[in-house]
């Protein structure tokens, strides 16, 4: 049973409506001034994209548009050449049923493991002429648009580094640690690891330690982002995460990549501000510094925070949402419980 | 011109696309997209025909593989400072014209209708104008000098397109450009005036309430406003992207010809195309991205059912031009680096 299809020589434009057949391994297209007949093996007919229509195209560049795609299937199946694989598996509903299960299993697995699993391989990889390079540029940055000189007294200073140097440390890397000391407003009492070793203690985090041990415990949780790679691991963590999403979801709308890779990506960051807390905790263990004491001063912080909130930060506070997943910490209650119990 | 492309049918070529991708760890992204971009050309339908999609798998596989090594270069040393990311940029805004004229080449020239391609024959010096000279006018001067660019873009990709030996052309004016800007420029600051009336409302209600000073604690405010004014902004955001989009296109395809006896119209409603965006966002997020397949095909069917061609006789005659064969490097860079070269 021919099919009527159109007819286009490659050369012009111009549309003949014509028949296809096969017949005894050939091909036979007949009709509006048209009559070729080719050997089957010599043709290539365009993979089945469900109802759409396929293309059967001959050697010297011709074409057969054909929209019964139905009829061409059978007289394909008929002549002896089989769908192929993908185009079968398109068809089938048990199989795209896998692909869903592939697809929610993978990103989930991928998203959960094999992103950390593969960030932390490269991280620990790199040479630590990189990562100073990478902390040296962002303290350059921070210097000229966040900081300030500090206006802790030397003899401080360099106490406080006496007592940080004297400390042993759970894990190991070959990045030298450094303390350094610096004002700032926008950050306030904070202290902040750069993947080159420099931590960073803002002189409003002073007047809120009680005791010097509570500090030590501050810059072990630092010391473990440094030691374990966090920032650089970070770095590649949310890359992959904000490609992944952009090849998924295609090009649709970019709203649509941006705020769900900052939901994603504060979930790394959160297991990075745990990881140091246990490190922090192994340290204080270590060193003989009751862990309650980091504690202390977390509260203690917390509460400063809270006062110096803007009012929109407030408000997603309120609504107790943003800590739950939008947050780059976990919540202070959680941490703090964590804390005094071991 | 019709699209008759369904979601439920392009979501079994979307799903089994990345499934297959995921298991081959990206290689076969190449091959998908092939079939995707198959089924969309040949789901475009004018006059009977459909148009057809030839690039190859391969081809677009060595475009991305340099791409990416180009995309992972930029990214990497853009982390390392700000000295770098400028030098990147740089060298970025020197390569991406060249890569934009051979990326509308390999497009152009493996899109067929009627067993006809098409090609592209802009040379890569105008590319480097339109593309580079024309964009940085438009940053010196603050903006003002965009819509210009932007017809200069326009002129550039219509007025070197052929159709088998049939070269398209433009004869669009610069007025026309400014207006629908300016109209675009006033919606955004009705926009950002509206969200700003509206915060100052909830600021001066929460002052009020506390004896005219602002409170220490947390103060709660009216969650309802807060989300009318999110609404608001964000509508008008996306009102305008849509105005913008919308009103350009048609602009652009009402003053375009093929040869001298064909040409078209574009009628897109910008409001229709609000409502598609805002539609497709939020399926999207609410299914976790499996409406993706569904939002592409609403937006290939609006894009294209909103276009018609007027012929004074038949196409017929169109000869095709002798084959010329064209790298997809370009195609495959700038894919990276999102930007949109749909034509």
């Amino acid at each position: 049973m021919p099919i009527a299809c159109a007819y286009f020589d490659g050369a012009s434009a111009r549309r003949h409506e014509v028949d296809l057949d096969i017949v005894d391994g050939r091909v036979v297209v007949g009709g509006d001034g048209i009559a070729r007949d080719e050997p089957l093996d010599a043709m290539q007919f365009s993979q089945a994209l469900g109802a759409t229509a396929r293309i059967v195209r001959f050697p010297d560049g011709a074409t057969c548009e054909v929209t019964d795609v139905a009829a061409l299937g059978a007289m394909l199946t008929a002549a002896g050449i089989a769908e192929t694989r993908v185009a079968a598996a398109t068809n089938a509903k048990r199989l795209v049923a896998i692909g869903v299960a592939v697809i929610v299993v993978t990103l989930a697995l991928g998203y959960r493991y094999g992103v950390p699993v593969a960030a932390g391989f490269v991280a620990h990889r790199l040479p630590v002429p990189v990562l100073t390079q990478l902390g040296r540029q962002t303290l350059s940055t921070l210097d000229s648009i966040a900081f300030a000189p500090s206006d802790v007294p030397l003899a401080r200073q360099a106490q406080i580094a006496q007592e940080f140097n004297a400390l042993r440390h759970v894990a190991t890397s070959r990045v030298r640690l450094r303390i350094l000391f610096r004002k700032s407003e926008v950050l306030g009492a904070n202290a902040i690891a750069l993947p080159s070793g420099d931590i960073v203690v803002t002189d409003a985090l002073l007047p809120l330690i009680h005791d010097d041990r509570e500090l030590m415990g501050v810059l072990l949780h630092e010391s473990g982002h440094v030691l374990r790679r966090h920032g650089v691991r970070m770095l590649l963590e949310s890359s992959v995460v904000s490609l992944v999403l952009a090849w998924y979801v295609g090009d649709v709308n970019t709203l649509i990549v941006t705020a769900p890779t900052a939901v994603l990506q504060a979930k790394y960051s959160r297991d990075f501000e745990r990881a140091a807390d246990d490190d922090a905790i192994a340290g204080m263990h270590l060193n003989g510094i009751p862990p309650a004491l980091l504690a202390d001063a977390l509260e203690r912080l917390d509460s400063e925070r809270i006062e110096k909130l803007t009012d929109g930060q407030r408000v997603a506070r309120s609504t107790g949402l943003a800590s739950k997943y939008l947050s780059s910490h976990p919540a202070t209650a959680e941490r703090l419980q964590l804390l005094r119990n071991r | 011109m019709s699209f008759t492309g369904s979601g439920g049918e392009y979501f079994r070529i979307w799903i089994v696309n990345i499934a297959l991708t995921i298991v081959t760890l990206g290689i076969y992204s190449a091959w998908a997209k092939a079939r995707r971009l198959e089924y969309f050309y040949r789901n475009t339908r004018l006059g009977g025909s459909g148009f057809d999609y030839h690039g190859t798998p391969i081809a677009i596989l060595k475009g991305r593989i340099i791409g990416a090594i180009l995309f992972g270069a930029y990214s990497f040393s853009a982390r390392l400072g700000p000295r770098y990311l400028l030098g990147s940029i740089v060298v970025i805004a020197l390569v991406m014209p060249f890569l934009l004229n051979r990326a509308l080449r390999f497009r152009f020239a493996n899109s067929s209708y009627r067993g006809v391609r098409f090609g592209f024959h802009g040379s890569t010096a105008e590319a480097y104008r339109v593309f580079l000279l024309w964009p940085l006018a438009a940053l010196l001067t603050l903006g003002i000098l965009w819509p210009v660019a932007h017809r200069r873009i326009k002129q550039y990709e219509h007025a070197h397109a052929t159709y088998g030996r049939t070269p398209f052309n433009i004869g669009v004016k610069i007025a026309p450009f400014y207006g629908v800007y300016v109209a675009a420029w006033l919606m955004m600051t009705a926009t950002v005036l509206m969200a700003g009336a509206g915060f100052a409302v909830a600021f001066m209600s929460v002052i009020a309430k506390n004896g005219g000073k602002m409170p220490a604690t947390p103060p709660a405010f009216n969650i309802p406003l807060m989300i009318g004014i999110a609404v608001v902004y964000i509508t008008g955001i996306i009102g305008t992207q849509a105005f913008v989009t919308c009103r350009i296109q048609s602009l652009v395809w009402n003053h375009t010809g093929l040869g001298d006896r064909h040409s078209f119209t574009c009628e897109l409603g910008a409001g229709k195309f609000m409502g598609l965006l805002l539609t497709n966002t939020l399926a999207i997020v609410g299914t976790l991205g499996l409406f993706t397949p569904f939002a592409q095909v609403r937006m290939a069917q609006f894009m294209i059912n909103g276009m018609s061609m007027i012929s004074r006789g038949t196409l017929d005659d169109v000869a095709a031009d002798t084959d010329t064969t064209v790298s997809a490097l370009g195609e495959e860079s700038v894919g990276f680096f999102d930007f949109d070269i749909s034509f």
